[in-house]
């Protein structure tokens, strides 16, 4: 009964056993994992205007529940609003494909046969006939892909109930868990908890804002040069900040490949001020938006860093899309950084004892 | 920290059940007259002390347990709600028996000073007899500074005047409290 008289092999194999069975639980439930992950998200983002509302005077329910439809009622307005854009774009950009593969093997064709001069066994390959046919096999397999890899309408219907009920009853879910810690543990766990509560808070906070204006910096950035889909282009760019290093590349690489193939629409302004290609606009736009994300967003909204070294990322980048798929792309480095987050305040806390 | 149950189980044992058979309600009544008393909380209106009381946790201690160990970091203050708690400078923590440095009782509180700097308790807790405490944390003083201004200075004007109290008392000699 006494854990304390057991031997130290014994409690550290208890650990063990208890983390490993935890791991595989969580392993076998994970695809539930995702809309928990993300209403724990939301919940942390709304938690503050709930909080405000209530000791503004308000109800602790009428709080949550105007924050909860002011902040679903505002993402429906979006949608509702940029659907018919996107809509557009997308249906634009699937006719205009043909079109702009034939531009691209014309130029390809251009290129090898300039390239022949120096290494004539270029003209072997056929890379035009090879880039039309992986694209179009992409684009028809696109809209069962997004079904399937992202399968949205059970989150339409989990992740808002599930954050209601984080919103709701989080402070009660709290307050029973620390009843039920052990009186030696209590102190502990209690200040980590509220530390780790604090922190991912603001990394889930900060992170969103930040992806927002990205968003923003890229859209009016891509409209001054006068792209097309800009808004499809800037959405991208924003959900793939999430991904450090590799996101912002990723999200420049389609912006790049329309920029070389279309000219510049004619109402943008830029074009007659400027005598550069439309494309060293568009890469002038990403450049200078990942500059002002790296002098003023970041450090300005994070404030502080999860510093997850390099391989780190590329080895959770992985994890996460074997486990979760795209999701788990999108969500892989906020998980780790939200756990690394939680390790570093644990051993920080651990430190402390002299035992 | 291991340490053997000195008092026979039979009296935890009662104590223990007839605890799991009291109502929530009972508690909130006894931890609201509980800490009417407390001169910590003597400015507060009836709406602020409703608040505060929010925000306190009842635990619960067996006799002979440590509340908490000098070189833990300390969260926050405790009030204590029945029973008795001794205090102990470490080097007389060593032995169970030597006399506390201070022996509390109910109404009094303890580890207040945790509440304003994030270092180690100078001093180790103990129940000495089967011990309900209300615990009062640094986080919840801070959210309750935030959202509530007034009562927040209320309350930190409250806790510098015990401080200030028993700094005075330990220069002077006397006793650490009334």
């Amino acid at each position: 009964m006494d854990m304390e008289n057991r031997p130290y092999w014994f409690r550290r194999l208890l650990w063990v056993l208890i983390l490993l069975g935890s791991a595989f639980a969580l392993y076998i439930v994970r695809n539930t994992l995702i809309p928990l992950f993300i209403s724990m998200l939301i919940a942390y983002l709304l938690t503050p205007l709930a909080d405000y509302l209530e000791h503004r005077g308000f109800g602790r329910i009428l709080a949550i529940t105007t924050t909860f439809f002011l902040f679903f009622g505002l993402i429906v307005l979006v949608v509702l609003y940029l659907f018919p854009l996107i809509r557009d774009q997308v249906v634009d950009l699937t006719t205009a494909l043909p079109r702009t593969l034939a531009l691209l093997n014309t130029r390809i064709d251009d290129l090898q046969a300039r390239l022949a001069v120096y290494w004539p066994a270029i003209q072997e390959v056929d890379v035009g006939v090879r880039i039309q046919k992986a694209a179009l096999d992409t684009l028809n397999a696109l809209p069962t892909y997004v079904a399937n890899a992202f399968s949205i309408f059970p989150l339409l219907i989990l992740v808002p109930l599930i954050s209601f009920f984080f919103l709701k009853d989080g402070r009660r879910i709290k307050r029973g868990f620390f009843n039920s810690v052990p009186n030696r543990y209590f102190e502990t766990v209690m200040g980590l908890t509220y530390e780790v509560d604090q922190k991912i808070g603001n990394y889930v906070r900060g992170q969103l804002l930040r992806s927002v204006v990205i968003g923003f910096l890229t859209y009016f950035g891509l409209k001054i040069c006068g792209l097309k889909y800009a808004l499809l282009l800037a959405i991208f760019a924003g959900v793939m900040n999430l991904i450090p290093y590799a996101g912002p590349f990723i999200a420049s690489i389609p912006a790049v490949i329309l920029a070389i193939l279309h000219q510049s629409t004619p109402q943008a302004l830029l074009p007659f001020v400027s005598p550069l290609p439309l494309v060293v606009h568009v890469i002038l736009v990403y450049l200078m938006v990942q500059t002002l994300d790296a002098i003023w967003v970041a450090p300005y909204i994070l404030g502080w860093s999860v510093d997850i070294h390099p391989l780190g990322i590329v080895l959770v980048l992985l994890f996460g899309n074997q486990l979760f798929g795209w999701w788990g792309i999108i969500l892989a480095v906020p998980a780790a950084s939200i756990i690394k987050l939680t390790v570093q305040a644990v051993s920080n806390r651990y430190r402390f004892y002299p035992t | 920290m291991s340490r053997s149950e000195k008092t026979d189980p039979a009296p935890s044992l009662q104590w223990m059940w007839a605890n799991i058979f009291r109502k929530g309600d009972a508690d909130q009544v006894a931890i609201r007259e509980s800490i009417e008393k407390i001169p910590l909380f003597q400015d507060l209106t009836k709406k602020e002390l409703r608040r505060v009381e929010q925000s306190l946790y009842l635990r619960k201690y067996r006799a002979d347990s440590f509340i908490f160990q000098a070189g833990e970091p300390g969260l926050g203050m405790y009030i204590i709600h029945a029973g008795s708690v001794w205090i102990q400078r470490p080097e007389e923590a060593v032995s169970d028996d030597s006399e506390p440095f201070l022996e509390l009782g109910p109404g009094d509180f303890f580890g207040e000073m945790a509440l304003f700097e994030e270092n180690f308790h100078l001093v180790s807790a103990r129940a000495h007899t089967h011990t309900a405490l209300l615990g009062f944390f640094r986080p919840d003083l801070m959210t309750l500074s935030h959202y509530y201004p007034r009562l927040g200075c209320k309350l930190l004007l409250a806790l510098g005047r015990v401080i200030s109290d028993r700094f005075r008392a330990s220069l002077t000699g006397g006793p650490g409290r009334a």
